[in-house]
């Protein structure tokens, strides 16, 4: 009888500890993210495997749309510190339709997430352009998370030709 | 030391016209990854972490920032035009050090008259 009682208590405990970290991990929120918030002051190299990763929690099982994002950005860049980036989200900004994140990425970056922007309705069309830093040439990806589920994804081979100190 | 912050923008628009706004800060945006070559000492990371847009003291958009964005970022979005009122811009450091720059944007109807963001009823 006791025996019986531990192990249900035990299937118990694994089915609530699988639910809360599947919930943990997959709510939109870049594995790194968490460990970027401290005043990082070590030195780490670019790891392939957790860009995935990153990629995969923001994205999850969503449905993912082309042509709901435009990129520019240049062909070559000569300085890696300083490397020109526009977007734009095809969306009217109405009612639900407007993205609720836009997260850009570099993709062979030491860390890959390099910009949030958050977005609210009815507040102007979705367009940014800043710069960012790229160590070496690689893919910028930027995906848009749409407020009503959906998901955008756009990539774009950037070659740099002097990459930025690390 | 007061660092420079810049905020551009037209200063008087229509009704319902999309107003980009452009800013930037003077800012060293210190990554956290470089290393001194004589000493070996990494320089621990200073960045700018977010900016806030606000439009009448509403928030109209919101960028947060990790080590890869540029030093001395520039950053430009739009906002609609639906009342005249107060742009006021944050940007807040890795210390929440917070610096602001503010604006007045005048928005005018299709007979020229300012739409006053307090209406007066009579």
């Amino acid at each position: 009888m006791k025996k019986f009682k531990r192990n249900t208590l035990k299937t118990l405990l694994a089915f609530i500890v699988a639910v809360l970290s599947s919930k943990g991990f997959s709510n939109g929120n870049p594995y790194r993210d968490r460990f970027q918030s401290y005043r990082q002051t070590f030195r780490i190299e670019p790891n392939p495997e957790e860009t995935q990763r990153i990629i995969k929690n923001i994205i999850g099982k969503k449905k993912i749309l082309d042509n709901l994002v435009d990129l520019q950005v240049p062909d070559t860049a000569e300085d890696g510190n300083v490397v020109p980036l526009t977007f734009r989200i095809n969306c009217t900004m109405q009612k639900d339709d407007y993205p609720k994140k836009v997260h850009v990425l570099a993709l062979e970056n030491p860390f890959p997430e390099v910009a949030i922007y958050e977005f609210f309705s009815e507040k102007g069309t979705a367009e940014v352009s800043f710069r960012c830093r790229m160590r070496t040439s690689s893919f910028i990806m930027v995906i848009a998370e749409m407020n009503d589920g959906r998901i955008g994804v756009n990539k774009k081979y950037v070659d740099v030709m002097l990459g930025a100190c690390s | 030391m007061e660092k420079l912050r810049r905020l551009k923008y037209k200063k008087e628009v229509q009704f319902g016209e999309d107003v980009k706004i452009k800013t930037l800060a003077e800012h060293q945006m210190e990554t956290g990854v470089r290393r001194d070559n004589l000493t070996g000492v990494i320089y621990p990371r200073l960045i700018i972490q977010s900016v806030i847009a606000r439009y009448n003291g509403e928030i109209v958009f919101k960028a947060n920032w990790f080590s890869g964005v540029s030093a001395n970022p520039y950053l430009a979005f739009f906002i609609k035009a639906k009342e005249s009122g107060l742009i006021e811009i944050e940007w807040k450091d890795d210390h929440a050090t917070t610096s602001y720059k503010r604006g007045y944007l005048k928005v005018l109807d299709e007979k020229g008259n300012e739409i006053l963001p307090v209406k007066y009823g009579l």
